[in-house]
């Protein structure tokens, strides 16, 4: 029958697949955050309320920011989908306990605004948003955030040192003594919850089981710090600490699996992505290593960060291109 | 299950570019089953599936283009063209002869005298996810395949011939190689995933390795070309899988040209607001906006899908997770392409190799965003042909295996 004579039923009109396997952005925070769960638990559990407060101010200042900053630049509030709550926990997680409110304050409101919003939001940031904000309070107030002078309060059973000071001031012969097994326990200055490496690293194999990440970047940024600290301490064991050290202390498990997966500043393609985590494994322990900054994690993936539209690049060869030149 | 022969039956001619493919056809004119369609200038367009009197002829434009439709008020019994006769020893006729008679009779096969096909592979996985209508197809002619697969051996003058096949229908796969004591083709058997069914993929899930230049055909295909030689024109049934809300399937026979309106009313299927119809199966069929097209031969299944399980797909912002590079079958960067289509920036969309994209839909299927990758990708294409049409003001080469309803260039 002619189209004037057709029936029309308002039938849904859209471009093939016509399934989605289901799982969505938000879906991805919240596993994230569901990883992350674990060493919640257990930086409440050492620090107390301190660690509390961190937490809870730095998330709700983180989506207080991106609400505000949202509403500003009108574009659709989006915070229910769970990528400020993230950033949130994931400042708090690299922060001390003892870190003053209004520093959080400002470091999640530097995190979404320069970090992300400006970049254009979700999807649009070339640097990890929490790193930035984090080197703006590095820069600032390196004080505040110092991991050794944070713990300064605390009883706890363990050194109050943050190893990597004690190895850049006394050297690898005042760190051989310690216990590695406790440092990977958790046992160890650092982070709010980002010293719980075992907790950590939990909740990144989680990620990858769920396949919210890829196992190539966290696993080889592991082999390039191991890679890179081998090379020192085959050249001068007395002089440099073992790989082994390199990995258990000081942001590598988190920043590992949380800081340089972050979908938006990291390759897409396979081997790009291998390259990116290598990269930021070897500069992070050459940032350790030769400049006077006993910490590299942060600034080595915010390098790699800059890279990485390049190393996305590396893309692979078309199947069907290779046979018709062939 | 068979589908009756509805009352009205519509047969669908493609347009081309240049607005052709109107038939030399006026209301009241009574057609006979096989008979030729021509246009004024005797050109064919298609073969009648049906006996009948033309009761209107207008446009029905389709998701994938414009078509003229013919409205055939069917007459029950079918009365076979008098000029629709088959072709005497086809199989003793010189190949190229052959070829260029099948092409000039609307079939679609890429042999070429310069470069001739490495293998023929005949393609028994499903199209798509949800598709299940090889089984009948082999069950049903097996014996005119075997006859096609001798035939194409002799017409590629490759001597491999495999008949690549999910594990399940490896005893029809068996039969059809096997013609008497002497073994035509061999079995390879696939796993049935998606989308080793589609022809760009099939020769790389194989496991005879090195083959560059294939003859992929299906089995349908190859069982309408013997029957076209043997008998003057093409079938005209054509197996659907019919799949409804619950994804309870049917196979079905169709007559070609019977309205889908026809099919979900014996198949017991009802059709409501903000439900979606789509022509093909879930990953690369054509949703439609309403149920009186006819089922075409490149139609393998009719789906009703439930307004609770359409998904939307939209324009949220790539986040790079790099999911769809990792399902890309063609290992393109589904991400870049989509954005490049999105900003407009088409010639970038070429230089990461967007003519390689075989329109699988499995980028969007895992995208963390949701995003509508194969309709950018699409829609970027196209651009593109329009872009280097106006560019070279080339006259664009008539594709005669377009033209016609029965043979879709598969």
């Amino acid at each position: 029958m002619p189209s004037s004579e057709i029936k029309y039923r308002n039938l849904v009109i859209s471009s093939a697949p016509h399934i989605h396997e289901g799982r969505s952005y938000s879906g991805a925070m919240y596993t994230f955050i569901i990883a992350l769960l674990p060493a919640v638990i257990f930086a409440i559990s050492r620090y107390g309320m301190d660690a509390a407060r961190v937490i809870a101010v730095s998330i709700a200042s983180a989506m207080a920011s991106e609400y505000i900053i949202q509403k500003l630049f009108r574009k659709p509030v989006a915070i229910n989908d769970g990528n400020a709550l993230l950033m949130g926990l994931l400042m708090a997680f690299i922060l001390p306990p003892s870190v003053p409110w209004w520093l959080i304050v400002v470091g999640c409101f530097f995190s979404i605004l320069v970090g992300k919003q400006i970049f254009g939001g979700r999807g649009g940031n070339t640097f990890h948003p929490v790193l930035l904000g984090w080197v703006t309070l590095r820069f600032s107030w390196a004080d505040y955030i110092n991991y050794s002078y944070g713990a300064i309060n605390y009883t706890l059973n363990f050194s109050v040192e943050y190893p990597l000071h004690v190895l850049k001031k006394s050297g690898a012969a005042a760190v051989s003594g310690l216990n590695y097994l406790d440092l990977f326990l958790g046992n160890q200055v650092g982070g709010t919850g980002a010293s719980a490496v075992l907790l950590i690293l939990i909740g990144g194999l989680f990620l990858i089981a769920r396949g919210v990440i890829s196992w190539r970047i966290p696993f080889s940024y592991l082999a390039g710090v191991a890679a890179t600290a081998s090379v020192f301490w085959l050249a001068d064991s007395a002089k440099y600490a073992d790989p082994l050290f390199h990995i258990v202390v000081g942001n590598v498990m988190i920043g590992a699996f949380f800081f340089a997966t972050d979908y938006s500043s990291s390759p897409a393609n396979k081997t790009a992505m291998l390259i990116f985590g290598f990269g930021c494994g070897l500069f992070t322990v050459l940032f350790r290593i030769l400049s006077n900054n006993p910490n590299g994690v942060f600034f080595a993936i915010l390098f790699m960060n800059i890279l990485f539209p390049l190393l996305d690049k590396i893309r692979p060869a078309v199947p069907g291109k290779v046979m018709k030149e062939a | 299950m068979d589908v009756s022969l509805p009352k009205q039956s519509v047969l669908l001619i493609k347009k081309s570019a240049n607005g052709e493919g109107m038939p030399a056809l006026s209301s009241g004119e009574s057609i006979k089953t096989g008979g030729k369609i021509s246009d004024a200038e005797g050109k064919l367009l298609a073969y009648s599936p049906v006996t009948g009197t033309v009761a209107e002829i207008y446009n029905l434009p389709r998701v994938d283009g414009d078509f003229t439709a013919v409205d055939v008020n069917t007459s029950e019994n079918d009365v076979w063209d008098e000029n629709c006769r088959g072709i005497d020893n086809y199989f003793d006729r010189e190949p190229g002869a052959l070829v260029s008679l099948l092409c000039d009779s609307g079939f679609a096969l890429d042999i070429r005298k310069d470069e001739r096909p490495d293998a023929v592979i005949l393609n028994c996985l499903e199209s798509d996810l949800l598709v299940s209508i090889n089984r009948n197809v082999l069950a049903e002619y097996g014996d005119t395949i075997r006859r096609g697969l001798r035939l194409l051996k002799r017409i590629s003058g490759s001597d491999i011939v495999i008949i690549a096949v999910p594990g399940d229908l490896r005893d029809f796969a068996e039969k059809v190689a096997v013609d008497g004591s002497e073994r035509i083709a061999v079995v390879d058997l696939l796993k049935p995933l998606y989308p080793f069914g589609m022809k760009e993929i099939i020769p790389r899930a194989l496991s005879r390795k090195g083959i560059r230049r294939p003859l992929v055909i299906t089995p349908e295909y190859l069982n309408s070309i013997i029957v076209f030689l043997e008998h003057g024109s093409p079938p005209v049934h054509k197996f659907i899988t019919l799949i409804d809300r619950n994804n309870v399937r049917i196979n079905m026979k169709v007559r070609i040209g019977t309205p889908i309106s026809h099919i979900l009313r014996e198949g017991n299927i009802k059709i409501s607001e903000l439900d979606k119809l789509v022509l093909g199966g879930t990953m690369r069929g054509k949703s439609s906006f309403h149920a009186e097209f006819p089922v075409t031969a490149d139609i393998d299944a009719i789906m009703v899908q439930d307004r609770d399980a359409v998904v939307t797909l939209g324009n949220e912002a790539c986040v790079n997770c790099g999911k769809c590079i990792g399902v890309c079958p063609n290992k393109l960067q589904p991400h870049l392409l989509a954005r490049y289509s999105e900003f407009s920036l088409f010639e970038r969309c070429r230089d990461y190799d967007i003519d390689y994209c075989i329109e699988c839909g499995l980028c969007a299927y895992v995208c963390t965003s949701r995003r509508a990758l194969v309709h950018y990708i699409v829609f970027a294409k196209k651009e593109l042909a329009k872009m280097a049409k106006e560019g070279d003001h080339a006259i664009e080469s008539d594709n005669i295996g377009e033209g016609l309803a029965c043979h879709p260039v598969k």
